[in-house]
């Protein structure tokens, strides 16, 4: 998508060469692209990424920050599922490597992983919002709504949300099933689950409470990892389902060129990727206590 | 025992014992069920895809357009679909109203239950005038409500401009007929215009019925066509699957199975090339970087982590929408984007292979790098790479997709996602046009799917090496 | 009546080539207070004979014999009966070192696990209890609340004892429990389990390699090969007069420092292939005394002196 954002809106609307030149001037673009780059870096550092092309004159942190909320509502409430679908699929497909449930759960969990999202997306929105209309067809929250209660509030926001959390859980979660899925495996093998199930515990617990919480510490590792991947997910679904989080944000600013948009967006996306990283390092200590310090 | 002319180092037959595993595969690879299955639909679509010049019935821009073309003047979008007007206040098409309170309504027009705010793509037309003509029926209007077209020349939150307002006057018809001179919004042809209605209205149970959208295009001095008059559309779009059209016809009336083949190919083709850009560099680089190690390690490895840790597809989007659009610039974006992953896993790799002792003993005796490289390494990361090569088909074809949904495409030789784009963007489902949208997405579901299972057989049968575990 | 009998025990394991008959006709009994030592080259089947008894054999499973402690059919019950005899009638102390305990919980917490699977009693008297074992296997109670990698090896194999104590079972199968430790601790692994042996009057099945350590810990011997026992008798019977030829060899491999021949005798040949076992006598292809009848017939086990039972054609003939 080439063109310097200034060509663009000076053909948007009709715009006469003065006007041309005086947008030019306001966002800084006569300048040579080295002092553009240098101005761009310095005040990103202070968090300030310029103003919005398309929002003009609203400047691109604000937007982006009041955005950013509704994405990470997404993606934290998406991710917080395919761990836990995951952990129980992936348990119980290798408690019986090889058999049948096994073969079925990898077998689906490929399929969708391999399944576009943005595809998933637009079907789910057509057949479950539109035909069937059990899910609202766009929006974060219902408009114009005053909640009574709390309770109320957050129940709105999780029926916008639930078709997008939807799309990003059922093509996302086999990542994680397949890891806690091999880790079980070669977990089950360990000595320690011989000495549980000679102490008699039962299946479930020799399963979940001595595999399973071993077996899941690689995939809470993912967790961090995989956390641009949703990322990645949220652009698709935020775009087709018209939330209006970071995701859908970058979408419209590719459409209209919107450099800053676009750069603060990748900015902000990747400090939260790596915020993740480090809660998620937080987290692992927790959960092994061989690297506790 | 051993003769020593046998010891002399070959690259070939170095190379051929190293890629033995290879050939000794099958053996394993096919008590896998799935890995099977994924073999024969990896076969099956790919001959299809490779088939097409001789199953294609049409050619790829051949636009069904029948005969009768009386020279420029047709509905292009002949949009049907009834508006129904719900009463709202400001914020939205479904708040509630306290009627007390509110002495003006706005009124958004709304087809089923979404906005009536609908792209009008005119980028491939040849024509040198658009007229949008719509008729509203009116007739629970009163004197003075107000009615306004907003049209956005640029996207869906672009800038709202009025095109039109108009004001119920005595003397309207029940069908009352406007129009909007679209070329007077300049550059036009380049435009992809969004239209949404909006009116204001004194009685709370006003409606306002929008029978007929339509674009008449022109060159000028022709007549434009009224919408009552009985005409029929000359292209054949939006056809449902038939004999002729096995997928049907799109929104520019182009044979979908057989732009479906041919994008396949060029996803195909994508996926291919860039999948192995990445494993090849991935891979040498990684064993690089574990064999020989030192500052190049630190800093090319460091670069992977960076590269890992960043969320590849908002980065691909950044750098795509400062590039000029073409199959290979996704190819190589793909590429610098996607070898961090192989990198880490053949480098950690060649690490623990390095601590063999049977790596020491050759060195000991003075073999050369690239031998033991050849000899030791690569049998021991082949497994890895060709596994990762497998998934990084269906990763790169899926990122791919994406970046060509997002209209990040290559328009020269559209992919899957270019279709699916033009669907989205041309709103196939409000014309429940399902053989435009599932069968590319299907494809790409499939193609993945196929070599998803048989890379996870490779991984699980050749890298983690997992056997099953049987309760006694 | 013995407090275990084992009858014809049968355990194969599957693989894709065949079954694997890893225990073909194991028979002992093991009375209350003895100590019995199961011995042989790996892959004997000696640890299978152990999970057999716990029927934890994984990609394999019993297809024949009896397993009877005191009334109960072990073999026959059903499973969710059977977890109640784990660890409150039979219990196991394995290679700690090797993993044998959950990295992720705490020492105590296992042993409290133990105890609250067998036995309805609060958090707090578990914890009581824990403690106490611990400091019966002569370790400080707070150590409690490690982690078993904060452990050494040592002490985390007296977890392992202390843990199989919890739950005061008849009998306590050690399956190498001093293998992969350090000489020293080796020693004081040993008497502990020999002294706590002794005290509590435990049952105990040994499991080892090592036929010295089993001179030291037990009152009964037998010695396996190849899926079969093939001498069977009191420590000191068999230490003095060993009959079968696999035992003499296995009792010159160990270095007697009082003899002057410094180095050990190794036995020739490697141990059979158990998917196709040899004909007859399973040691007949590397025994050194063998005749012509023992490539044909298995010999079956035969009382020599009272108690010692050998299976060997050599000794059944001179009878």
């Amino acid at each position: 998508m080439p063109g310097t954002a200034a060509d663009i809106y000076a053909t948007a609307g009709r715009m006469t060469e003065d006007e041309r030149l005086a947008i030019v001037a306001r966002f800084g673009l006569d300048e040579s692209l080295w002092v553009q780059f240098y101005t761009y870096i310095g005040r990103a550092f202070q968090g300030d990424f310029g103003q919005s092309f398309t929002y003009f004159p609203s400047n691109v942190t604000t937007k982006i920050l009041s955005a950013l909320p509704w994405s990470l509502f997404l993606i934290i409430n998406a991710m917080i599922l395919q761990v836990i679908i995951a952990f129980v699929l992936g348990a119980t497909s290798a408690w019986k490597a090889g058999g049948k449930f096994d073969a079925t759960t990898q077998a689906i969990s490929l399929a969708l992983w391999a399944t576009p999202m943005f595809w998933l997306a637009m079907l789910a929105l057509y057949l479950l919002g539109n035909d069937l209309g059990w899910f609202p067809l766009a929006g974060q929250q219902t408009p114009g709504v005053t909640y009574a209660t709390w309770f109320n509030k957050i129940g709105d926001y999780y029926y916008h949300a639930a078709l997008p959390i939807m799309v990003l859980v059922v093509n996302q979660f086999g990542g994680y099933q397949l890891i806690m899925r091999n880790t079980m495996v070669t977990t089950l093998r360990e000595h320690y689950i011989t000495t549980a199930e000679a102490k008699g515990a039962s299946d479930t617990r020799v399963k979940y409470k001595h595999a399973a919480r071993n077996a899941m510490l690689p995939m809470v590792t993912s967790v961090g990892l995989r956390f641009s991947l949703a990322v990645a997910g949220s652009i698709f679904t935020e775009m087709i389902f018209n939330y209006n989080g970071v995701g859908r944000l970058i979408f419209q600013s590719v459409g209209m060129r919107d450099y800053p948009m676009l750069q603060g967006c990748f900015f902000i996306l990747s400090c939260s990727v790596i915020i993740a990283n480090l809660l998620v390092d937080i987290l692992y200590q927790y959960l092994d206590p061989r690297i506790r310090y | 025992m051993q003769d020593p002319e046998q010891k002399r180092f070959s690259l070939w037959a170095g190379f051929k014992q190293s890629l033995m595993p290879l050939f000794a595969w099958w053996p394993e690879f096919r008590k896998s069920k799935i890995g099977i299955a994924g073999l024969i639909i990896v076969f099956v679509i790919v001959s299809l895809i490779l088939l097409a010049p001789v199953i294609a019935t049409h050619a790829v821009d051949e636009k069904d357009i029948r005969t009768g073309w009386t020279g420029g003047k047709y509905w292009t979008a002949g949009w049907t679909t009834q508006g129904s007007a719900t009463i709202t206040d400001e914020g939205g098409p479904y708040g509630d109203i306290l009627i007390d309170e509110i002495t003006e309504y706005h009124v958004r027009l709304q087809s089923d239950s979404t906005f009536i705010k609908r792209p009008l793509d005119l980028s491939n037309t040849i024509l040198a005038n658009a007229i949008l003509q719509f008729q509203a029926k009116a007739d629970s209007f009163e004197d003075g409500d107000e009615v306004r077209c907003l049209i956005s020349p640029n996207g869906v939150d672009g800038n709202w401009t009025t095109a039109l307002t108009w004001q119920k006057g005595d003397d309207d018809d029940v069908y009352q007929l406007y129009e909007i001179d679209l070329s007077t919004y300049s550059n036009w042809r380049s435009r992809n215009f969004w239209i949404q209605f909006e009116s204001r209205m004194s009685s709370a149970d006003a409606s306002f019925y929008l029978d007929d959208v339509g674009v008449l295009l022109g060159a000028p001095g022709y007549d434009k066509l009224s919408p009552n008059d009985d005409f029929e559309p000359y292209a054949q779009r939006y056809q449902p699957p038939s004999w002729r059209h096995l997928l049907g016809t799109n929104s520019q009336s182009e044979d979908v199975w057989s732009r479906l083949l041919y994008a396949g190919q060029n996803s195909l083709m994508i996926g291919f090339v860039a999948a192995f850009l990445i494993t090849s560099i991935g891979a040498s680089v990684g064993m690089m970087a574990g064999y020989f190690g030192g500052v190049i390690e630190e800093l090319v490895m460091r670069l992977a982590d960076i590269l890992l840790i960043m969320p590849r597809l908002p980065l691909l989007i950044v750098l795509s929408a400062y590039l000029r659009p073409g199959p290979w610039t996704v190819i190589m974006l793909l590429t610098i984007t996607g070898w961090a992953g192989i990198a880490r896993s053949t480098r950690a790799q060649t690490l623990s292979v390095k601590q063999h002792s049977y790596v020491e003993a050759a060195r000991s005796v003075g073999a050369s790098n690239i031998r033991i490289i050849i000899q030791h390494v690569l049998p021991n990361v082949a497994g890895i790479v060709i596994a990762a090569f497998v998934m990084e088909v269906v990763v790169a074809i899926l990122v791919e997709s994406g970046l060509s949904f997002l209209g990040l495409g290559s328009l020269s030789h559209p992919t899957l996602g270019v279709m699916l784009h033009f669907a989205q963007t041309d709103a196939a489902f409000t014309w429940n046009a399902w053989w435009w949208i599932v069968p590319p997405g299907l494809t790409i579901a499939l193609i993945g799917l196929g070599f998803a299972y048989i890379g996870n057989t490779l991984n699980d049968r050749f890298v983690l090496r997992l056997g099953s575990r049987r309760k006694g | 009546m013995p407090l275990l009998e084992v009858e014809d025990l049968r355990t194969h394991y599957f693989t894709e080539a065949g079954p694997v008959k890893a225990a073909d006709g194991v028979s002992f009994t093991l009375e209350k207070g003895e100590s019995i030592g199961i011995a042989g080259e790996s892959g004997c089947g000696k640890t299978t004979v152990a999970m057999s008894l716990m029927r934890l054999i994984k990609g394999g499973a019993v297809v024949g014999g009896k397993i009877m402690l005191g009334d109960l059919s072990l073999l026959d019950m059903p499973m969710k009966e059977f977890l109640k005899v784990r660890w409150e009638r039979i219990s196991l102390i394995s290679q700690a070192a090797m993993g044998a305990l959950n990295p992720v919980y705490t020492v105590g917490a296992q042993i409290v696990e133990a105890i609250q699977i067998h036995r309805k009693v609060s958090k707090s008297d578990a914890w009581e209890q824990t403690r106490g074992l611990l400091a019966q296997v002569k370790m400080d109670p707070q150590r409690a609340k490690s982690f078993p990698h904060e452990l050494s090896g040592g002490m985390r194999q007296r977890v392992m004892i202390a843990m199989a104590l919890a739950c005061d079972p008849d009998i306590v199968i050690a399956d190498e429990p001093t293998t992969a430790l350090d000489v020293v601790t080796q020693v004081q692994v040993l008497r502990l389990l020999i002294d706590l042996q002794k005290r509590l009057n435990l049952s105990l099945i040994y499991i080892s390699h090592e036929l010295s350590v089993l001179g030291q810990a037990c009152d009964r011997i037998i010695i396996m090969y190849a899926g079969k026992i093939v001498e069977m008798g009191a420590t000191t019977e068999i230490f003095t007069s060993p009959q079968h030829p696999y035992t003499q060899k296995l009792l010159s491999a160990l270095m007697d420092i009082h003899s002057d021949i410094s180095i050990p005798e190794s036995i020739p040949g490697k141990p059979p292939d158990l998917l196709n076992p040899p004909e007859g006598c399973r040691f007949s292809p590397r025994c050194t005394v063998g005749q012509e009848n023992c490539g044909e017939d298995a010999p079956v086990l035969v009382e020599v002196a009272p108690n010692h039972y050998v299976a060997c054609h050599r000794i059944n003939e001179s009878k």
